[in-house]
């Protein structure tokens, strides 16, 4: 854990950074608040609210831009260092990964209004549990950026690995539907595809935390993750 | 040469102004070809350093050192030591621009004079490749016997460090070169410290950490008398590894 910084001599480059870290909290609220709202959506069949969570989307991205052009005016007006320029530096990428949360999550809630129904016969249990393992993840790496615990930012980093677990048992469960019954071959496609969004929030989280990793630390993560094995490759081999 | 070749070995060097005692057990080394900056807040202990390099200090009484320098295995802060020398194998350049109240031409061959008696062709030539060296050639070729003090603050900055230049010495100290010109001229000074590395050791004493973070190969931070940090700049800047530094580098100093 990083001992608590003193102030800066400069009070408004304190505020300014301040406001930095409160506009990636907001952000991060944003895309956990959208997440969970699919996920209810999903968990309740009742797909009339997704357009709307799925315009939600909009917001994110006017912050993803308030973001970055905050992060390149710091940049330019303060020049940062150290820490501080870690943190900028960082923000100016994590702000891009949310967005990229937003847009994956916006995503599935089109594939939900294009469904319009989703037949009781179709389990959605396994893509239920993998969407809150991601909704898990995302709300503790809040806790470990603002807590600055360094063992939960590697312990979450590690643990995209469920994810990816999830993700290929999902996937055998849907495509095993797909091929017993025919009439599910359209509900299942778009359910894949919202899987593997969700699969791919998880890495944007994995992300997230190596930057912040880095911040606190200053050094990179010690080796590269191993993402999930690919599941095309998997099923043509099987 | 190897990459990182000592030029300046500094080995528990103390300093003291009377009773004041300003640098405490200082041991790093500079290396040779590369640019070394020295931060650190007023009174630090930085400029002192610096000054002991060609001993500066020498024209001050009750200034004394102790510890070795070594330069070509020999002890600067030796007292037998030839001063004049020391300070042609170590040149200095300091704050503000301190031409001659002369001409361009004269304030280059009165340093070479210092040292040797060369014919006024070679005198000429050896102020050309001075002037050159700094970029200046071109815009004072056709004034050289004009006075010095024409010039602007940046030209005449890069003229002391010409002047310093023409007696051809091993190592460059400069002491806050740029603090009193404006962007261009040091951006002039600084393009020129890449140039001059290849051929000489520089040694800059800043207050302006992204200087030190542009041009410098390696940072030495000291407070309070002592060196607190030596690492190369992008570490320095990025991921200095002590808690002081890292304060004062980010603006968070009491």
């Amino acid at each position: 854990m990083v001992d608590k910084l003193p102030e800066h001599t400069v009070s408004r480059y304190e505020q300014e950074l301040e406001q930095l870290r409160s506009m990636i909290l907001r952000m991060f609220g944003m895309v956990e608040n959208q997440l969970t709202q699919t996920l209810v959506v999903l968990r309740d069949r009742k797909i009339d609210t997704a357009y709307e969570i799925a315009l939600h989307d909009i917001e994110i991205d006017a912050y993803e831009k308030m973001v970055s052009a905050f992060s390149i005016q710091i940049l330019a007006l303060r020049s940062p260092m150290a820490i501080d320029l870690r943190e900028i530096v960082s923000a100016f990428k994590v702000c891009v990964d949310l967005e990229r949360i937003g847009d994956l999550i916006a995503g599935m809630c089109r594939r939900i209004v294009q469904i319009k129904t989703i037949n009781e016969n179709i389990p959605l249990s396994g893509l239920l549990t993998m969407g809150r393992q991601v909704q898990e993840n995302l709300r503790q790496v809040v806790i470990a950026i603002t807590t600055q615990d360094q063992k939960l930012m590697l312990h979450l980093w590690n643990a995209d690995d469920i994810v990816d677990d999830l993700y290929l048992s999902v996937f055998t469960e849907l495509t095993n539907l797909m091929e017993k019954d025919s009439q599910y071959i359209w509900v299942c496609s778009h359910l894949l595809f919202m899987v593997k969004n969700l699969e791919r929030i998880g890495d944007h989280i994995t992300n997230i935390i190596e930057s912040y990793y880095y911040v606190f630390t200053g050094d990179t993560l010690p080796y590269q993750r191993v993402g999930p094995v690919d599941v095309i490759e998997d099923t043509i081999e099987s | 040469m190897t990459d990182n070749q000592v030029a300046i070995s500094i080995q528990k060097v103390d300093f003291y102004y009377g009773a004041y005692h300003a640098l405490r057990n200082i041991n790093f080394d500079i290396n040779a070809k590369k640019v070394t900056a020295m931060i650190g807040p007023s009174g630090c202990g930085k400029s002192t350093l610096l000054r002991m390099l060609n001993r500066m200090y020498d024209l001050y009484p009750n200034q004394y050192a102790k510890g070795n320098i070594l330069f070509d295995d020999v002890n600067i802060l030796d007292k037998d030591i030839d001063l004049n020398i020391l300070r042609s194998r170590i040149g200095m350049v300091f704050q503000k621009p301190t031409p001659f109240s002369m001409s361009i031409y004269e304030n280059i061959a009165f340093g070479i004079k210092l040292y040797e008696r060369p014919s006024s062709a070679r005198i000429q030539e050896k102020i050309e490749t001075a002037l050159r060296q700094v970029a200046l050639w071109d815009e004072v070729k056709d004034r050289l016997h004009r006075s010095a003090l024409g010039l602007s603050g940046g030209q005449q900055q890069r003229l002391c460090i010409a002047r310093a230049l023409a007696v051809e010495p091993e190592v460059l100290l400069l002491d806050e070169p740029t603090s009193a010109l404006d962007p261009i001229s040091t951006a002039k000074i600084e393009e020129l410290l890449d140039i001059l590395k290849e051929k000489y050791t520089i040694v800059l004493v800043t207050h302006n950490l992204q200087q030190a973070a542009r041009c410098a190969d390696n940072v030495a931070f000291f407070y309070s008398g002592g060196l607190i940090e030596v690492n190369d700049a992008a570490t320095l800047f990025t991921k200095p590894a002590q808690a002081k530094t890292h304060d004062y580098i980010t603006g968070r100093f009491g």
